[in-house]
């Protein structure tokens, strides 16, 4: 799995390319939980490139999200593929996290809750 | 299209992803639809890095493996260990609803692969040494 970052104004937007499996997940738990740590705490995954997630990736996903928000930041995610969607709506990610169709759509997402 | 096929590796969590490889190289024999394959292919890992964490314990080295046998109607995928056995009453039913702070610790890979599988059949072993089943199924869409 390759993950690239780039920051839109106070957002860290992380691409992840590839299948998130047991052991690609720790390399996505360090890279994100590492961001948080370095003050990232805005951040938006774009799962686009994501065809295969197991749980391990999806527990990560869940410890960054706790992350963030104890950090006064928050993580959404964005351009889920059908079969990512329907494993979130198995475990009830659909609800939990913050889903958009679109990194834009994502991080303005973050204008629209800091403006409110 | 019948096969069938076996593979026995060590149980750590590097051989999860030769097993991934595996059941794809087996699905795309059998010609299954990605959704169908997808599906295989998760609740395999699932189970699999299950056998790796709880059924053998760090330090201690063991075996999985895995049968594949397919048909044009169902695949069939059974994972076998010697560790220590299943025990049921010691998971908690899976909250749908659960705060995300209990999702960071874990608890969805026996969800997905009951939800995903057709069927899933457990044999734990009733004394040391004796081998753990797990038998998953799951109907092929043509």
């Amino acid at each position: 799995m390759n993950i690239t970052q780039r920051v839109e104004g106070d957002v860290t937007v992380f691409s992840m390319e590839g299948r998130i499996d047991t052991q690609a997940a720790t390399d996505m738990d360090q890279a994100l939980l590492s961001a948080v740590s370095a003050g990232n705490h805005n951040m938006v995954v774009d799962m686009s490139g994501v065809d295969y997630i197991s749980s391990a990736g999806l527990r990560a996903l869940a410890a960054v999200l706790v992350k963030s928000r104890a950090e006064g930041g928050d993580m959404k995610l964005a351009s889920l593929n059908v079969r990512v969607t329907r494993i979130f709506r198995i475990i009830g990610f659909d609800v939990l996290m913050s889903v958009h169709d679109s990194p834009e759509a994502a991080i303005a997402d973050f204008s629209s809750s800091t403006a409110s | 299209m019948v096969i069938q096929d076996e593979l026995r590796v060590e149980a750590t969590i590097e051989n999860v992803r030769r097993i991934s490889e595996f059941v794809r190289d087996v699905g795309q024999r059998l010609q299954l639809t990605e959704d169908t394959l997808f599906y295989i292919d998760l609740a395999v890992e699932e189970a699999s890095a299950n056998i790796v964490r709880h059924a053998y314990q760090p330090g201690r080295v063991g075996d999985i493996l895995l049968r594949v046998e397919a048909t044009d109607d169902v695949v069939r995928i059974t994972l076998i260990d010697w560790g220590l056995p299943f025990d049921a009453n010691n998971v908690r039913p899976f909250d749908v609803e659960a705060p995300v702070e209990a999702r960071a610790k874990g608890g969805t890979g026996l969800h997905l692969i009951d939800s995903l599988m057709d069927e899933v059949v457990r044999e734990t072993a009733s004394a040391p040494g004796e081998p753990n089943v797990l038998m998953l199924s799951k109907h092929v869409e043509h």
